[in-house]
């Protein structure tokens, strides 16, 4: 062994120092970093793992399942229910409409009593003291005057008090009332004439003091009434009326059928669970027999085992009846297409109505108009080539799992898992929030990048960091309590109406949902794109403006297509961060599981399913399977928009 | 640095350097002092020069004398900078005050062409490259812009070697070839002046005799400024030199009369090399 050479012979020694099992700094370090990267790769391979496990599991229920619900008959009763669902529509569009033509028709008196009852309930709040000290004072007069033996005195005490009460309650009540304007309306649309303003204020002092109704608001609803009957004397409401009784003729025999067949389904169905639980049964006591050595419990298990009834039920009898209604359930569809049709010539056209939300209900008849039969005839047919005892295939479930149009749970019915409307769901509210989000955030950027000066990047900047911070729980309450209502009122503005979906019905939309997150994904795509900007070498600005071109040719002609695909990168990360919030959509989208056909509509989001049911699902139940395909699919896409920025961003840098 | 580079006063370089310039004068340059800090220290220091119409003046000096900041007054690039200002005198360009309020520097820039250190072309088809300055301006017609195209190549003396390709991304031609493409940019744009900062500094001996040769050439229609560090470039392709010192202008004369006979002695020294 060679002798050590001493620190002052060596040139390049490496100094001693800090040391721990003979790992030296660097090292140590090194070791430090390259671990912190392992085991983020080894966290996000284990939840891959147990996304992929979780999963495995689910399609293989979610098969059997869907296959009691074919044998039990189940199915075959659907496809009519899809049929009664699809008739019911029409008599509910009918009426929608009606009662919204009257509305529009009756203007400002139809809305008093709702007023009338909105300031009411305010005055109500804010006298509640003097209307107990009214009410107390009301009492003891009746009691002493009821009393034989209060001396006069006091009856007349007990008279001051009450009428000191009273008083006391007109004053403050007519205040608060005389401070009440349609401004304060709950739902600012409401807001009538301005010629019911003192009469209402004055009618609900005067309730309050009698308790009963005002002669005013006897007079307004009898004149309500009134109006009422003659919009519906009109020729067109008529016709509509009589449309309403054509598409209800017949419904209640169809559907009185259809239920009929479902509960002999739901019969069915409850004694295909029990064999199945029984057989389950059976096999776990059979797998216990054989790996216990305990001669009791073995003598035991067996009796068990005796006493478990796994006999099959005969499917074939069991479904008998659905295969002998097909000529019942032909009879009773075509007497209701017959039905139909002749109620569609008589649907007054839309330009009959004054308002909007009616006009949109009775295009939306003619659309089912349009496709009704279809659906009869299509339906019809899968009744007709219904097989129960077709066994449901892996590739069915799969499919039916990704392709499915329906997401329904704890229902008595049938649980059915398809994505496609949450997917639509999130996809549309991403989709509306980039496009608003777009010119904001990327137009912000190259503004303050390359456009502004210095003051107001100091100003812009910050504000719009400062969004990053706004919890999304506060936009969403802001969004269910203010922009809600605000959007809802501005769609009705006659200049709106050309955008399709206008004006907006409810509160609680995919619109409104949008623009909050239009506004959460700002600050990210902003970020990114001044990033991108500031990729893009100052020689190309200086070479440009030295052509004598201006800064916004610069900004377009050079530094935007030098950057581009670093802003379209940007724009997909916000994307995904769309995809990825929950508060928001779960709160402020309305929460219908539907397919949303258009973007006023309200509907789910795979974010909001998640955190809406894993609560209070059964673990490993098919459900919970079921929410974790929910989630690996929104994995997924997170990890394809990550994935295809990345290749973009790299194509992005390896051009400049 | 020197002891004995003591800065000179305004009197001296008047007296002793020759700034009146044979021929037409295409830049007045007239006391002007430059600020980058809103005035608060002098950049440049009451300069006073004039540049000859169709000539090649260059801009020699150490660094950090401020030659590039002359330079970049010339087509007020240096308005990008927030806190600029200058000072005091003035900068006329065929007669015209380039300071004044109704004067766009957009305009102005179209007059005075600049080509840069760094060859900077667009990420874009040598043709879009050349074809960019015109089209700013407007110009969409393809047989104008192809004509002007060809002739500004040809003027760069790069035509013969990129002819065949003009669709071709503008960062697949050599360092000589870009910054050659960068001058004809310029040239496309038919300015009067060209200014030029460093622009042999990044290229090779083979480059940049090119570069030279085809300064030289460009003389007979454009006026150009060129600042450098090659004394040898300054006097081979220069007809005036300036020599700037801290900020401000030491001796301004013919090439032949600053190389021979610098009648400073700063400028002397500089030039043999004794210091820079
Ligand atoms: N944008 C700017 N802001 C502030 N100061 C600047 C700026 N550009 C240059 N300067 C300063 O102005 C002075 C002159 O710089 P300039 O670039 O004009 O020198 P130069 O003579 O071109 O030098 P070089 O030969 O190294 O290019 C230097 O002190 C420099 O630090
Ligand atoms: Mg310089």
């Amino acid at each position: 062994m060679k002798k050590k050479r001493q620190k002052s012979e060596n040139p390049f020694y490496s100094g001693s120092g800090f040391r721990i099992f003979g790992i030296g700094k660097q090292e140590a370090i090194k070791y430090f970093f390259g671990g912190n990267a392992t085991i983020a790769v080894i966290v996000i391979a284990l939840i891959i793992g147990f996304l992929i496990k979780e999963s495995a599991t689910f399609f293989p229920q979610y098969r059997d399942s869907l296959d009691l619900y074919r044998k039990s008959g189940q199915e075959f009763v659907s496809f009519s229910d899809e049929q009664l669902t699809a008739q019911k529509k029409l008599p509910s569009l009918v009426t929608q409409a009606r009662v919204n033509e009257i509305e529009e028709r009756l203007g400002a008196i139809y809305r008093v009593s709702s007023v009338h009852s909105d300031f009411k309930t305010k005055v109500l709040k804010n006298t509640s003291s003097e209307r107990k000290a009214y009410k107390r004072a009301k009492s003891r007069l009746e009691s002493t005057q009821a009393n034989q033996s209060s001396s006069a005195d006091e009856k007349e005490e007990a008279q001051d008090d009450y009428e000191a009460a009273r008083e006391a309650l007109r004053i403050t009540a007519q205040k608060t009332a005389d401070s009440l304007d349609y401004g304060d309306l709950k739902t600012r649309s409401w807001a009538t004439d301005d010629k019911y303003l003192t009469p209402i204020r004055n009618s609900i002092v005067e309730n309050l003091l009698t308790g009963e109704q005002t002669a005013f608001l006897k007079e307004i609803i009898a004149e309500e009434t009134k109006l009422a009957e003659e919009v519906n004397q009109l020729d067109f409401i008529r016709n509509l009326s009589k449309a309403k009784d054509g598409f209800s003729e017949h419904l209640p025999t169809f559907e009185k059928f259809v239920v009929g067949m479902a509960e002999i389904a739901t019969q069915n169905k409850a004694q295909a669970i029990n064999f199945v639980t029984a057989k389950k049964r059976k096999d776990a006591l059979k797998a216990k027999l054989e790996i216990t050595n305990n001669e009791e419990t073995k003598i035991r298990t067996e009796l068990e085992l005796k006493r478990v009834l796994d006999i099959e039920p005969d499917y074939a009898e069991l479904n008998k009846p659905f295969y002998g209604s097909l000529d019942k359930h032909l009879e009773l569809t075509n007497r209701l297409q017959k039905q139909n049709r002749e109620a569609f010539t008589i649907v007054p056209s839309a330009s009959e109505f004054e308002s909007k939300i009616a006009r949109k209900k009775i295009k939306e008849i003619k659309e089912i108009e349009n496709s009704i039969d279809e659906l009869f005839t299509e339906k019809r047919k899968q009744i007709e080539s219904w097989n129960h005892s077709k066994p449901f295939t892996l590739s069915e479930a799969i499919t039916g799992f990704f392709f499915g149009t329906k997401w329904i749970t704890n229902s008595s019915w049938q649980d059915i898992y398809g994505l496609v409307p949450l997917l639509t769901g999130s996809l549309a509210v991403a989709i509306i929030a980039v496009l608003i989000a777009i010119p904001f955030s990327v137009g912000g950027a190259i503004y303050v990048n390359r456009l502004s000066t210095p003051t107001e990047r100091q100003i812009i900047k910050p504000f719009i960091e400062f969004i990053e911070a706004i919890p999304s729980i506060v936009l969403a309450f802001f969004g269910v309590v203010v922009l809600g209502t605000v959007i809802q009122e501005y769609s009705q503005l006659p200049w709106f109406s050309w955008i399709p979906g206008f004006p907006v019905e409810g509160r609680l939309t995919i619109l409104n949902a949008g623009l909050l997150l239009a506004l959460m994904s700002v600050p990210t795509i902003f970020t990114l794109c001044e990033d991108a900007l500031n990729n893009v070498p100052s020689s190309y600005r200086d070479a440009s403006l030295a052509l004598g071109a201006t800064k916004l040719q610069t900004v377009t002609k050079v530094v935007l297509p030098s950057c581009a695909s670093g802003i379209i990168a940007a724009v997909l990360l916000g994307f995904g961060r769309i995809i990825g919030e929950t508060m928001v959509v779960l709160l402020v989208m309305g929460g219908r599981i539907a397919i949303p056909k258009s973007f006023t509509d309200p509907a789910h989001s795979m974010t909001g399913i998640l955190a809406q049911e894993i609560g209070e699902v059964d673990q490993g139940s098919l459900h919970w399977g079921a929410l974790f395909m929910v989630g690996f699919a929104l994995f997924v896409i997170a990890l394809t928009l990550n994935y295809v920025s990345q290749r973009v961003l790299k194509k992005f840098t390896k051009h400049s | 640095m020197q002891d004995t580079a003591q800065s000179p006063n305004q009197q001296d370089v008047n007296s002793t350097s020759n700034t009146k310039p044979e021929g037409k004068s295409m830049i007045e340059i007239d006391d002007l002092s430059f600020s980058y800090d809103q005035g608060k220290t002098n950049t440049l220091r009451n300069i006073t020069l004039n540049v000859p119409e169709k000539q090649v003046t260059s801009f020699i000096g150490p660094s950090g004398c401020g030659k590039s900041t002359l330079l970049r007054c010339l087509n007020r690039m240096n308005d990008l900078v927030e806190t600029s200002r200058i000072t005091t005198g003035q900068i006329r360009i065929m007669d015209q005050d380039i300071n004044a309020k109704n004067v766009s520097a957009i305009e102005l820039r179209k007059q005075v062409g600049m080509v840069f250190q760094k060859y900077n072309p667009f990420p874009k088809s040598i043709y879009d490259n050349v074809a960019y300055g015109l089209r700013i301006q407007g110009i969409k017609k393809k047989a104008i812009l192809e004509e002007a195209v060809e002739k500004s190549l040809r003027g760069a003396a790069l035509w013969d070697e990129v002819k065949d390709r003009l669709k071709d991304s503008a960062l697949g031609l050599s360092g000589g070839q870009q910054q050659r493409l960068c001058i004809a940019r310029t040239m496309a744009v038919k300015p009067k002046v060209i200014l030029m900062d460093e622009p042999c500094s990044a290229l090779d001996p083979i480059a940049t005799a090119k570069v030279e040769e085809l300064i030289t050439e460009l003389r007979q229609d454009f006026t150009i400024v060129i600042v450098t560090h090659s004394m040898q470039q300054a006097s081979r392709i220069s007809d005036r030199t300036a020599f700037f010192y801290l900020g401000e202008l030491i001796e301004y004369d013919t090439t032949e009369q600053i190389f021979t006979n610098p009648s400073i002695k700063q400028t002397e020294d500089y030039i043999s090399g004794r210091f820079g």
